[in-house]
């Protein structure tokens, strides 16, 4: 018995596309472990892959490759009316001509439970998603937010052993998928059964999953927790499409194990091996976090270790302010400073210095 | 100054659409007329009010045979285009298969055939096989006739709501067929419906396909015609189209109102 809860091994498909000989690969080689209990999320970009494994997890679609294991029982060959799973879709898929109570009690009923055991598993699961009393709407009688909870209760009450989640907060507008973000990931501490999310927003993704598994067309580039998923991006897409940041062409001058000296922005500085290791004379790209860098005014002569630029866009975002500082090298960096009384504020066209601790600067092999 | 810029009278809009509808609904409106007159030619001025006419129909047992042999060939053929263009449909919206475009445009193609001429190649083909000509006949001819309606309507209402609605009863635990009867079909009744009441009337006054294929047994429309030779006869018949007319009406803004409403809960749960 093996402690996953979803097992993906060696999957593959490919869509015929129509009218064409050659095939559309949307998932290619997927190695994926998910633990019972966690919040997993699948994140990329559309057409990454990330719906088609989970639409193959649920049984909508059939791997071409590979096996897919639930609760350590191969699925291949298991429809999905008969897989421990239920799926919450991104349009809701409610029922229309169905009230929500028989939205929410219609696996119960598809399984023979008799009416007295449904009624107060409905009004529990209804409860769950604090929608108590709702149950004699219909659901064109709710709002967006509201039908995505009926849709996350019809889901639920089935107890499934992996609730798979289809971008489910896509169609919401910001603040209500905030509160939701919060509301789903408190939805999962008390039922505790296994999530897998799907979801293209890195933010979302960081803010709510136990472990993120980064997807780019159809390949599966990097499993981790958030924080080593954005502190640690196993590749430039990821570092690109988790939070914002900077990359410098840069050349390897000495290499050691753990750090390296590079030549960038025609400084040498030193900077950690990311993904890999290049000899010397190669060319990597190095990155930094606009947050992990600071500013300074530049007073004149050149301080060690300090790169030297010009301010040239200056946005106000509240906590913090955006800078884009353009380097002599000509290449330009983002950084973000949080405002506070301490911190002098720069201008447009402002002289400025800038430095990060060699431990936040990465070499990235391509 | 704007405001002494004169108005005609009546627009120019206006006038166009006092005049389609004079000549669309006039011609009905004497039909009407005619049926309450107490005359047996058709001609102005008036004579008195009646309602005998409409009491001779009753009384007349060949017209009223026709009349139900027109509502059993409309029901019969109407319940088998309806049931067979849906799966059409199903195939045409849920399926994706080889030869899908050569599907659909055969499937719509009598849609386009003037009814005149299926009427005939049924004939021939009939004749060739040995089915007598019946109501049997007919009804088959309007069951084609109707197949690519039935069919279309169906399919705006499938392709009008996601298929994650079918996955979603699949995922509830609903095999393939379970999720068609609890899902699909309910979702999709008030299509079926409109498609059945469409059909309904397109075969309950068809005459070209009817006129080939009838035997023994007149259909009513070819009943009605073969009543033009009596003349006596004339306001028995202007009673009766009469009446057919206004439960055709009714049945139009019964589909009509019925598509709405599907149209307009498919909005809101878009």
């Amino acid at each position: 018995m093996s402690q996953f809860s979803v097992e993906l091994r060696g999957v593959c498909k490919t869509f015929p596309e129509r009218g064409e000989r050659q095939e559309l690969a949307a998932v290619q080689d997927l190695n994926l472990q998910i633990r019972a209990g966690e919040f997993f999320t699948l994140l990329g970009p559309s057409g990454c892959g990330k719906s088609t494994t989970l639409r193959m997890i649920a049984g909508f679609e059939t791997p071409t490759a590979g096996q897919i294991r639930i609760q350590d029982q191969a699925m291949n060959a298991v429809p999905a009316y008969r897989r421990p799973v239920n799926m919450v879709f991104q349009d809701y898929a409610l029922f229309p001509h169905l009230t929500v109570a028989q939205n929410v009690e219609f696996g119960l009923k598809v399984k023979g439970v008799p009416k007295e055991q449904r009624d107060p598993a409905v009004k529990e699961a209804l409860e769950l998603v604090q929608l108590p009393g709702h149950g004699d709407r219909k659901p064109e009688e709710l709002s967006g937010g509201q039908q995505q909870r009926v849709a996350l209760a019809r889901a639920l009450i089935n107890r499934p052993a992996v609730l798979l989640l289809d971008e489910p907060l896509g169609a919401l507008d910001l603040k209500l998928r905030k509160a939701m973000q919060f509301e789903l990931k408190q939805i999962q501490s008390q039922v505790g059964c296994t999530f897998v999310y799907v979801t293209h927003d890195q933010e979302e993704a960081l803010k709510m999953s136990d472990r993120v598994a980064v997807m780019s067309q159809g390949w599966l580039l990097q499993v981790g927790n958030p924080s080593s998923i954005y502190e640690k991006p196993a590749t430039r897409f990821v570092a690109d499409f988790i939070g914002e940041t900077n990359f410098l062409s840069a050349r390897v001058l000495k290499a050691s194990n753990g750090s390296v000296l590079v030549e960038a922005a025609g400084r040498e500085m030193l900077a950690q091996w990311l993904n890999g290791h290049a000899k010397v004379g190669e060319d990597v790209t190095l990155t930094v976090r606009p947050e992990r860098i600071s500013l300074f005014t530049a007073n004149g002569g050149h301080r060690k270790g300090r790169l030297h630029g010009v301010a040239q866009d200056v946005t106000y975002l509240g906590t913090d302010t955006l800078y884009r500082v353009g380097l002599e090298s000509g290449e330009g960096l983002l950084v973000r400073v949080q405002n506070s009384s301490g911190v002098p504020r720069f201008s447009s066209g402002d002289q400025v210095e800038l430095s990060w601790d060699p431990a936040d600067a990465q070499a990235l092999v391509e | 100054m704007q405001a002494s810029r004169a108005r005609p009278l009546v627009s120019f809009g206006g006038l166009y659409f006092g005049l389609a509808a004079a000549f669309l609904y006039l011609p009905i409106l004497l039909l009407i007329l005619f049926s309450f007159n107490d005359s047996r030619t058709l001609v102005f001025p008036l004579r008195e009010f009646t309602t005998r006419w409409y009491a001779e129909l009753l009384h007349s047992p060949e017209l009223l045979r026709s009349l139900g042999n027109s509502l059993w060939v409309g029901l019969l053929s109407s319940l088998v285009a309806t049931l067979l263009g849906t799966m059409a449909a199903i195939a045409i919206v849920r399926f994706r298969f080889r030869l899908q475009g050569l599907f659909m445009a055969v499937s719509t193609i009598p849609l386009v055939i003037p009814s005149v001429v299926l009427g005939v190649a049924l004939l021939l083909v009939f004749a060739q096989f040995g089915v007598p000509l019946s109501l049997l006949a007919v009804g088959i001819g309007h069951t084609i006739l109707n197949i690519p309606y039935a069919m279309l309507i169906v399919a705006a209402r499938l392709a009008g709501f996601s298929n994650h609605l079918e996955e979603a009863g699949m995922d509830l635990g609903l095999t393939y067929w379970g999720t068609l009867l609890r899902v699909t079909l309910p979702i999709s009744a008030p299509a079926l419906l409109a498609a059945f009441l469409s059909s309904f009337t397109t075969s309950f006054d068809e005459f070209a396909v009817a006129f080939f294929l009838v035997g023994t047994e007149a259909t009513l429309p070819v009943y009605l015609y073969s009543q033009l030779r009596f003349p006596s006869r004339l306001p028995l018949v202007v009673a009766l189209t009469a009446l057919v007319m206004v439960t055709s009406i009714l049945i139009v803004l019964g589909t009509e109102w019925l598509q709405r409403r599907s149209l307009s809960t498919r909005r809101r749960s878009a």
